[in-house]
């Protein structure tokens, strides 16, 4: 549905500037399927927003092709640039940029309203349609009322119904859950996710939350300064996270350093201060080569005592701090000289000072290139 | 930027080549000589009676078009009866542009140097007659009218229409008849604090200071300078002779030096100016007809109606009317007070600017309004 | 849902427009309906901004043979330049603050507070404005001169003779203050109508005092149109006339203007001279309007009409209620009551006292007669009108389209733009006027000797009033509204007629208003560049005080007070269904 290819932007910088042009998005390249839910995920700052804006318009890139369920919206190379409004892209605000001066319903007859003449569906239709949207988005016993008069989630599921009405082949989505308190943005997940799915929408979706890209995308691209850093399922990111940055970013993760020394099969044997660890890899990092070794505190499991290391990425250590988080326990557990964070089940839980044996779940261990 | 470079361009295309000096007529209007043309008009209507002599006028003004154009820095109550009556009595209309005296003469200046045959016959103060005539904008005309006029009434280019008065004013509740003035010293030193001069009235100040202080009391300059410097610690710089007069009239103030005799507020107000010292400064407006109008028979028959018929119903609006034949509003027998403005200080710009510096720098030593 | 459903799989509908060529899509873009209207907008306020800018410059540089500083040196030269400097700045500076203050006050009272008696406000927030500059200043003479003012006398018993001298700078500073004080009001009348209460609000719910709020959130807040409203004021007084001329010379109080008449009066006009003050002037406009546009710019901060929805409510006072009407009663009485029942008693005399039993005794009707009866009076109002109204419907309508350029665009010279828009306030009517009649009488189409050319004149003198109103509003409209609107398929136009224009209303209405009633006041242009037939009332105005008959003149007055209250009262009628509406 949307392909994206070799996308740059810049800024101009700010006065004295060394460096001239603040470069935001640095080529970057997705493609995303009929009615998935693709989320860009990062930092402030990582050109999530800036992408999300060239795909609808309004920002003009300086190079690259984006083109929608084939038909292209933006070249470099044949000098095609489509405005926003001749998109036909929905389009949801992290403000929701709902119109005070008119109603709910006026709302979400705006795009039908300007459709062009020749396009335009006749008064009836567009009261069917709006009657719909808002039925969709659960507002439509609210339809006199003044968009001033509804609270933030219901602002929210107006802008939803104002891009919905459109029967928009895409839906872009600027972290419209960031304004919610976060009961509302829990509930609101879920009814995003569902109307997405159901309605088969395209949708691509831009948050800093990880959270939220875990729990709604069917792919989650992380982005840092300007590149992709990895493109993946949520389940793969999280488990598999090709860099440093990915692993930090989304979640908590152990990063223990070493050095590659051997292969077998598919493990890779990494030497690390503590003993050699055990890791499959999706990349095929040169043996030598200085790696991380990324692990999740909740794939390392904690026993009492030090016990005989008997499997492989086994390894003695001392527990220096815990601290009880309601759903689970955090050990700080020093290995050596390094320390490594295990969550536990609240059952188990060791006092300061007790001796463990660490077992780091060696399916769940993961190679990034050391920075 | 190409959008402001358009711009410059529009603007210097629009401002045409080089545009003279501002207040200066720059070059000669249009070929049209009225001069000539009246000189002919009048050497045909020579021997002709009055009463056929404006016949014969009206009809060539019918065939000139029917319409004469008038600027005046005059007042609509004074002028609008006559204009109507002018209209009744000959069926040529008039179209009125008025202003003040300095606004009549920058537009037929400008409009003279743009070749725009703007006014026929214009009545203006003193000074501005002088820059028309030095502008070389106006025309040469004789008429047997001229002869009702009083001396030194009448210029080959300008005639006087009615005379401008200045005269003392007091309020008799604040200055009761056995204190009123009787010797100009009594008006400059005995009611400190209350005296009314305004600056625009550098004209009667040099006249005054030449006639009375230098003439008739002997004084050089600078010794006449002195005095006034001593004296004007007894004054209030009020500008406008409307205000001045209207806070004569209320009690605000006691006294006022200069006030136009025809501004007078209305029978029952008590005030009081009678009898007048000598000098009493007198000036006049005078009715000319420009050299590049388009009409002069018109321009001619309505200039000699000013100076006749209209004299009258001047007189019942307040005015001293130039026809000798005339009713005066200004009593014959203190006709031998009056002393003529000095006319040399319209002619000669450095003269004009030197007393209108130094009436500046007198007044800078004036008193302030509060006590 | 599962209609939805079906719909979108069976109809798979793109909602892209089908392409066109190329060349045709190009040629569309260059002249779409946004690049036509917007260039015209930046073609005539370009054009009507450089004309009289032009010919002053040129006129304080070229003396007729060679380019020159001598005027320069002639008028900084003059005596005691340096006192008029310090006059000027504290004239300046004092009724500035003190109409700021006052207008920003009723402001705030109307718009944001349920104060009692909010009509009442209204009306008197903007009568000042109606009454030409030298009635109001006359009728403070009348009661606060020192002998004779009737508020002094009036405090007699309690202060002794001549408590307050209106001929002193304070005097000036009250007058010229309390005359201003309506054009702060409807600036920051606009700017409070578009702010998102619930700002407060959460400031109000963390435990903020109502001083705190105002002091912390509200002034913030309320920035970008207080620093327009104080740049267009401080101009203003700069550049005023009457105030100083009637009050300051007999106070012996000499200032910058008084300095610039006094050039043009001269014998020939010294235009030079006037010239270098006035350039003067335009610099200083133009630091100070540099100055505000950075300390306005596009930070999200002042964008305070968002989509995020809010719900303009009033605040309660509580204790405060009553002392806040009774403060409102005190300014109504003193800068309106006042003022017009001295003009109302001075047009019922044939010639002014200060009132006694005698005097009203001689109460007549003579001067509203005169003034009804004549033709003229009558054609000069409907012309009035006609400029007035169609003026300030052009200029507000054009300078939207202008403060979109200037604050949403990244278009290079839109500050040079602003600018533009704005330099007209610092160049003298007089020399307006002159620059106009210069220009116009030369011009191909033949607009000089029409109404048009007066038209011309009033829409280049009050386009930096329109252009401070509209772009004040415009900053306070969040980006995102009209990128939704592009989002939802609306081209330019579309968006800037149904989104931009309703939620700029408050602004331009303040500016319409404004403009109408300013209009009515006009006098240094419309007296030199009207054509018989075509006379306004100020220039009626003018003649009849050229003339002395002050009470004629006061009937006239009250008259066209009584007509102008009437069109803001409707107007404001208007204003307010339009727009977001107050709950």
């Amino acid at each position: 549905m949307l392909e994206v290819q070799n996308l740059v932007k810049s800024y101009p910088g700010k006065k004295n500037d060394p460096h001239g042009r603040v470069q935001a998005v640095k080529g970057i390249s997705l493609t995303v399927g009929q009615g998935k839910m693709f989320t860009m995920l990062g930092p402030s700052g990582c050109g999530k927003t800036t992408t999300l804006r060239c795909i609808a318009g309004l920002e003009t890139p300086d190079a690259g092709e984006i083109s929608v369920a084939g038909q292209c919206l933006y070249s470099s190379t044949q000098g095609v640039r489509l405005r926003a409004y001749e998109r036909g892209l929905g389009m949801v605000f992290q403000s929701y940029a709902i119109w005070p001066h008119l109603n709910v319903f006026r709302n979400v007859s705006f795009p039908l309203e300007v459709t062009p003449r020749r396009y335009r569906p006749g008064r009836k239709e567009i009261k069917e349609r709006v009657e719909r949207a808002l039925d969709v988005v659960q507002l439509g016993h609210l339809a006199d009322r003044q968009a001033t008069d509804l609270s933030g989630g219901q602002q929210q599921r107006l802008a939803l119904a104002r891009a919905l009405v459109m029967e928009p082949p895409m839906l872009l989505l600027d972290e419209p859950l960031s304004n919610l308190d976060a009961r509302l943005r829990d509930a609101m997940r879920f009814e995003l996710k569902r109307l997405q799915r159901d309605l088969g929408l395209t949708a691509i979706y831009v948050t800093h939350d990880q959270t939220e890209a875990l729990a709604m995308s069917d792919s989650i691209a992380v982005m840092r300064d300007g590149v992709i850093e990895q493109i993946g399922r949520p389940r793969e990111i999280y488990d598999r996270p090709a860099s440093k940055f990915v692993a930090d970013f989304i979640g908590i993760s152990n990063f223990i350093d070493g050095v590659v020394v051997g292969r077998e099969s598919s493990l890779y044997e990494v030497r690390t201060d503590h003993g050699s660890l055990f890791v499959p890899a999706l990349v095929e990092p040169a043996r030598g080569s200085r790696v991380s070794v990324a692990i999740r505190p909740e794939h390392i499991t904690l026993e009492k005592g030090h016990m005989e290391l008997t499997g492989a990425n086994m390894w003695h250590g001392q527990v220096k701090t815990r601290a009880f988080l309601g759903e689970a326990v955090d050990h700080m557990v020093m290995v050596g000289g390094t320390e490594v964070r295990v969550r536990c089940n609240p059952k188990v839980s060791f006092e300061e000072g007790t001796e463990v044996t660490l077992t780091l779940d060696q399916a769940m261990c993961s190679i990034t290139p050391a920075d | 930027m190409a959008v402001l470079a358009l711009m410059s361009l529009l603007v210097s295309v629009g401002c045409g080549g080089s545009p003279t000096a501002p207040g200066g007529a720059g070059q000669q209007a249009s070929d049209a000589d009225a001069s000539v043309t009246l000189s002919d008009l009048t050497a045909e209507l020579e021997g002709l009676d009055p009463a056929a002599r404006r016949q014969e006028l009206i009809r060539i003004a019918k065939e000139e078009g029917g319409v004469v154009s008038f600027y005046g820095s005059t007042n609509p109550e004074d002028v609008d009866p006559v204009l109507a009556a002018f209209t009744k009595d000959t069926g040529i209309k008039v179209e009125n542009y008025r202003a003040s005296t300095s606004d009549v003469l920058r537009r037929i200046q400008e409009e003279a140097s743009a070749g725009h045959a703007g006014a026929d016959v214009v009545i203006s103060g003193r000074a501005e007659y002088t820059q028309l005539r030095k502008s070389d904008l106006l025309a040469t005309y004789t008429t047997p009218v001229a002869e009702q006029i009083h001396d030194g009434g009448v210029q080959d280019d300008g005639i006087d229409v009615y005379r401008v008065l200045r005269i003392v004013l007091w309020n008799t509740n604040r200055i009761p008849a056995d204190q009123a003035p009787k010797t100009w010293e009594d008006v400059f030193e005995k009611y400190p604090g209350e005296l009314i001069l305004d600056p625009t009235d550098w004209d009667w100040f040099a006249t005054f200071t030449k006639s009375y202080l230098m003439g008739r009391k002997g004084m050089t300059e600078q010794q006449a300078l002195d005095y006034w410097k001593r004296v004007v610690k007894n004054a209030v710089v009020i500008k406008g002779h409307t205000l001045g007069t209207q806070l004569v009239t209320s009690g605000e103030n006691a006294i006022s030096a200069v006030n136009y005799q025809h501004g007078l507020p209305p029978e029952g107000a008590p005030v009081e100016w009678r009898p007048p010292m000598w000098p009493v400064i007198e000036d006049s407006t005078l009715i000319s007809i420009l050299k590049n109008t388009r009409r002069p028979a018109s321009a001619l028959l309505l200039t000699e109606y000013f100076l006749t018929d209209a004299q009258p119903i001047l007189y019942e609006g307040g005015r001293s009317p130039a026809n000798t034949t005339a009713p005066s509003a200004w009593p014959k027998e203190y006709d031998d007070l009056t002393v003529p403005i000095d006319h040399s200080l319209y002619e000669d710009e450095g003269e004009a600017n030197r007393w209108i510096a130094l009436y500046e720098e007198v007044l800078r030593g004036a008193g302030r309004a509060s006590k | 849902m599962v209609q939805v459903l079906e719909e979108v799989d069976s109809a798979p509908t793109t909602g892209v427009r089908p392409p066109r060529s190329r060349w045709w899509r190009t040629i569309v873009e260059i002249v779409s309906p946004r690049n036509l209207i917007v260039l015209t907008g930046i073609v005539l306020v370009g054009w009507l901004a450089l004309v009289p800018l032009v010919y002053l410059v040129w006129a304080t540089f070229y003396n007729g043979t060679e380019l020159t500083l001598e005027f320069f040196a002639r008028a900084y030269s003059a005596f005691g330049i340096g006192s008029m400097a310090l006059n000027s700045f504290a004239f300046a500076v004092g009724s500035t603050v003190l109409s700021t203050v006052i207008g920003t006050t009723l402001a705030y009272l109307c718009v944001r507070t349920d104060v009692p008696l909010k009509p009442l406000v209204f009306a008197a927030s903007l009568v000042p404005l109606i009454i030409p500059g030298i009635l109001y200043t006359i009728s403070w003479i009348f009661l606060l001169s020192p002998r004779n003012g009737l508020i002094n006398k009036a405090l007699e018993p309690l202060f002794g003779p001549g408590a307050f001298d209106v001929f002193s700078l304070g005097g000036m500073v009250l007058v010229e203050g309390l005359h201003s004080s309506p054009l702060a009001f409807l600036f920051m009348y606009a700017a409070f109508r578009s702010m998102d209460p619930s700002l407060e609000e959460s400031a109000m719910m963390n435990g903020a005092r109502l001083r705190s709020v105002l002091w912390r959130v509200t002034v913030p807040l309320a920035r970008p149109a207080l620093y327009a409203a104080t740049l267009v004021m401080g101009v203003r007084a700069i550049e005023s006339f009457e105030v100083p001329a009637l009050l300051g010379l007999p106070g012996g109080i000499y200032v910058f203007t008084s300095r610039i008449w006094y050039s043009l009066d001269q014998y020939p006009p010294a235009f030079g001279e006037a010239g270098a003050y006035a350039v003067l002037l335009l610099v200083i406009t133009s630091l100070g309007l540099y100055w505000q546009s950075r300390l306005s710019n596009r930070r999200r901060t002042f964008q305070v009409v968002s989509g995020k929805g809010f719900r303009p409510r009033p605040m309660e006072l509580g204790r405060l209620r009553w002392p806040a009407a009774v403060a409102i009663l005190v300014y109504f009485v003193f800068a309106v009551v006042l003022p017009v029942l001295v003009l109302v008693y001075a047009s019922t005399q044939p010639f002014y006292s200060v009132p006694s039993v005698e005097s009203l005794s001689n109460m007549t009707f003579d001067n509203y007669a005169a003034v009804l009866d004549s033709n003229i009076v009558q054609r000069a109002t409907v012309n009035s009108l006609l400029l007035g109204v169609g003026s300030a419907t052009a200029v507000m309508f054009v300078m939207a389209i202008i403060a979109w350029v200037v604050v949403r665009t990244r278009l290079r010279g839109r500050l040079v733009l602003d600018n533009l828009a704005f330099l007209p306030l610092s160049i003298p009517g007089l020399v307006m006027g002159v620059a106009l009649l210069f220009v116009y009488l030369r011009f191909p189409i033949p607009v000089y000797g029409t109404i048009a050319i007066l038209f011309i004149a009033y829409f280049t003198r009050y386009m930096p009033y329109g252009m401070r109103y509209a772009s004040t509003s415009m900053y306070q409209i969040a980006a995102e509204l009209e990128e939704s609107a592009a989002m939802c398929g609306a081209s330019w136009w579309q968006t800037f007629r149904r989104i931009y224009l309703p939620l700029l209303f408050p602004g331009l209405l303040a500016g319409w208003i404004y403009i109408v009633m300013v209009s009515f006041r006009e006098l240094s242009s419309s007296i030199l560049l009207y054509s018989p037939g075509n006379e306004v009332l100020s220039v009626l105005i003018f003649s009849q005080w050229e003339n002395g008959q002050f009470t004629q003149l006061s009937a006239l007055g009250v008259m066209m007070i009584a007509v102008l209250v009437m069109i803001v009262a409707i107007a404001q009628r208007l204003g307010a269904r339009v727009g977001v509406r107050q709950s």
